[in-house]
C-alpha cells in the first residue's frame, strides 16, 4: 500500500519537474554548442559553416512551398473573415489593420513555427538519433571533435535562420494573399493596402519580429536536438524521439508568444508599450 | 608508456563489468584482448578513449591520466589516437574522403593538406576510387576498410581496434588483417585489438590478454597465453578441434 503511494507519488513528481528537466537540457545544449564556437580552428569552423549551408537547403529551403502556401491561405482566408464579420462595425481601414498586425505578429510567426517544428524539427531530431545510435557522436568524440560543433551547432543555426526568414516569407505571403482580397474583392486601391500596411508596422515591430522569430528558431531547434541527443544508443528509441518532438517544440513557441504578448500588453497598460 | 590501465573497474548499468584490470601497451606493440562475446572488449577500449568513465582506478593515455586532463588537453590526446569501432561509425552523411579529412580540420590543417592527407591514406586502404562515396554505399568490408582510413589519417601514436575482422568473410578478413599489419609497420603505431577472432591477430601480437568474467584471466606473450591453462581458452581450442575432427 505505502510502496504503490510511494510509487504514486514518484511518477506525479515526475511529471511535474519534466517540463523544468526538459528546459534545462535544452538550454545546456543550446549553451554547449554556443560555447563550442571560439575553442576551434578556422578550419572547423568553415566545416561547421559548410554543414549549416547544407542544413539550412533541407531544413529551410525545402520548408518554403508549404510556409508560403499556409501564409496565402491564413492571409486570404483571415481577411475576407475580417472583412465580413467586422468591416460593418469597424470600418474597412482598422479592418485591415487588425488583419496585417494579427498576421506580422502572431498568425505567421507561429504558423511557420509550426511547419519548422513538424518538418525541420522532426527531421534534426532523427538524424542526432540516429548518430547517436549509430555510435557517429561517440566516434567524433573519439576523434577529438566537439560533437555539439559539427553535429549540433549547424543544425541549429540552420533552423534559427530558416524560422527567421521563412517567417518572413510567410507574412509576405500572408500580406499577398491580403491584398489580392482587399484589391480583387473589395476593390481597395493597392497604394491604400500598402499605406495600410505602413501605418499598421513600426520598426520596432520588424525588430521584435526578427528577435521573436530567431527565439522561435532557438526553441525548435534545442528541443529537437534535445529529443535527438536523449534518444539514447538504442536503434528502437529512434522514431519515438523523432514522433516526440514535434508537440514540446509547438508547445514551447506558443508559450513563449504568450509571454511576449503578455510583456507587451504589461507595457502597454504602463502607458510606455509599443502598442499604446 | 603509450597505454596503461590501473586497477580499472567499470560498474554501470546495460554495460558489461570489468574488475580491476591493468594493462601496459608500450610505444610500437601490439596487445590483443580476446574473449567471449559480451565480456566487455568494446566497453574496455571505450574507457581507454574516455568515451566511458571508469568507476574505480584510472586510464593513463601517453602517460597523461585521462581522467583528470582537461577537455581541451583530453581532445588534445585523442587526436593521437585512431580507433575503428565495431560497426564502423562513418558519419552517414558525409562522403568517405570529408569522413577523413574531418578530423584533420578539427586538428587545424588546411583543407588542401586535409584532403591530400585523406586520399593519400585512402590509396593506402585500396579505396582511392570511392573518395566521393557515401558509407552507406560501400559494401561492409570497405567500410572497414574506410574506417580504418580515417582511424590512421591523423598519424596516431596507438591504435584503437575493435573487432577489426567481424562481420567479414574469411578472404576480407584476412586482408583487412595484412593491411593493419602493413600500416602498423609503416606507421609504428602500438595497436590495441579486441577481437574474438584469436587465431588471426594471434601470431603478430606482443602481448595477449584474455578478458572474461570482467577481469584478465590470463595475461602474457601468445606462446605464454597458448601455454596456460586458462580456461576460457581451453574450451575455445578443445571446441575448434572438434570441429576441425568432425569436417575431418
Amino acid at each position: 500500500m505505502l510502496s504503490a503511494m510511494y510509487r504514486t507519488l514518484g511518477m506525479v513528481g515526475r511529471v511535474a519537474l519534466s517540463p523544468l528537466v526538459a528546459f534545462t537540457g535544452v538550454v545546456k545544449i543550446v549553451a554547449l554548442s554556443v560555447a563550442s564556437i571560439p575553442r576551434q580552428p578556422w578550419a572547423a569552423t568553415r566545416v561547421a559553416l559548410r554543414r549549416a549551408q547544407v542544413h539550412l537547403h533541407e531544413l529551410g529551403v525545402r520548408s518554403l512551398p508549404p510556409v508560403v502556401l499556409i501564409g496565402l491561405l491564413v492571409g486570404s482566408i483571415g481577411s475576407m473573415q475580417l472583412v465580413t464579420l467586422l468591416g460593418p462595425y469597424l470600418g474597412a481601414e482598422r479592418v485591415w489593420g487588425i488583419l496585417i498586425v494579427l498576421v506580422f505578429q502572431e498568425l505567421a510567426p507561429i504558423w511557420t513555427a509550426v511547419v519548422i517544428a513538424s518538418r525541420s524539427g522532426t527531421i534534426v531530431t532523427s538524424e542526432l538519433a540516429h548518430m547517436n545510435a549509430s555510435s557517429e557522436l561517440d566516434a567524433l568524440r573519439a576523434m577529438g571533435i566537439d560533437p555539439f560543433h559539427y553535429a549540433v551547432l549547424p543544425r541549429f543555426v540552420a533552423i534559427v535562420v530558416a524560422t527567421a526568414s521563412l517567417s518572413a516569407a510567410c507574412v509576405s505571403a500572408a500580406l499577398f494573399g491580403g491584398a489580392v482580397v482587399a484589391i480583387g474583392w473589395r476593390g481597395v486601391p493597392i497604394e491604400t493596402f500598402v499605406d495600410y500596411v505602413h501605418r499598421a508596422i513600426e520598426p520596432i515591430d520588424v525588430l521584435l519580429f526578427v528577435g521573436k522569430t530567431a527565439l522561435f528558431g532557438s526553441v525548435i531547434g534545442g528541443v529537437a536536438a534535445w529529443y535527438g541527443l536523449g534518444s539514447g544508443a538504442r536503434r528502437d528509441r529512434l522514431a519515438k524521439a523523432a514522433g516526440s518532438a514535434t508537440f514540446p517544440a509547438v508547445a514551447a513557441c506558443v508559450a513563449v508568444d504568450f509571454v511576449a504578448v503578455l510583456l507587451r500588453y504589461v507595457r502597454a497598460s504602463h502607458g510606455s508599450g509599443w502598442f499604446a | 608508456m603509450t597505454l596503461r590501465l590501473r586497477a580499472v573497474s567499470l560498474e554501470l548499468p546495460g554495460r558489461a563489468k570489468l574488475r580491476g584490470l591493468d594493462l601496459e601497451v608500450g610505444s610500437g606493440e601490439v596487445a590483443m584482448i580476446i574473449g567471449p562475446n559480451g565480456c566487455g572488449k568494446s566497453t574496455l577500449l571505450q574507457l581507454c578513449l574516455g568515451l566511458v568513465e571508469p568507476t574505480a582506478g584510472e586510464v593513463l593515455l601517453f602517460d597523461r591520466p585521462l581522467g583528470a586532463v582537461s577537455t581541451g588537453e583530453r581532445r588534445r590526446l585523442l587526436r593521437s589516437v585512431g580507433f575503428v569501432f565495431e560497426e564502423h561509425a562513418l558519419l552517414a552523411s558525409a562522403t568517405v574522403l570529408e569522413n577523413l579529412s574531418l578530423p584533420l580540420a578539427y586538428a587545424g590543417e588546411s583543407p588542401r593538406r586535409a584532403v591530400a592527407r585523406a586520399d593519400h591514406c585512402l590509396r593506402l586502404v585500396g579505396l582511392e576510387t570511392d573518395g566521393g562515396r557515401y558509407p552507406d554505399e560501400l559494401s561492409p568490408g570497405h567500410r572497414k576498410r574506410a574506417a580504418l582510413a580515417r582511424a590512421i589519417v591523423g598519424s596516431p601514436r596507438l591504435l584503437l581496434l575493435d573487432e577489426p575482422t567481424g562481420g567479414l568473410d574469411s578472404l576480407q578478413a584476412a586482408e583487412t588483417v595484412g593491411l593493419v599489419l602493413s600500416i602498423r609497420e609503416q606507421t609504428g603505431a602500438a595497436c590495441v585489438v579486441a577481437s574474438n577472432d584469436a587465431t588471426r591477430f594471434l601470431r603478430v601480437a606482443d602481448r595477449v590478454a584474455v578478458l572474461h568474467g570482467g577481469r584478465f584471466t590470463t595475461q602474457g606473450s601468445p606462446a605464454e597465453v597458448l601455454d596456460s591453462d586458462d580456461p576460457w581458452l581451453g574450451d575455445v581450442f578443445s571446441r575448434l578441434l572438434s570441429h576441425s575432427r568432425r569436417m575431418q
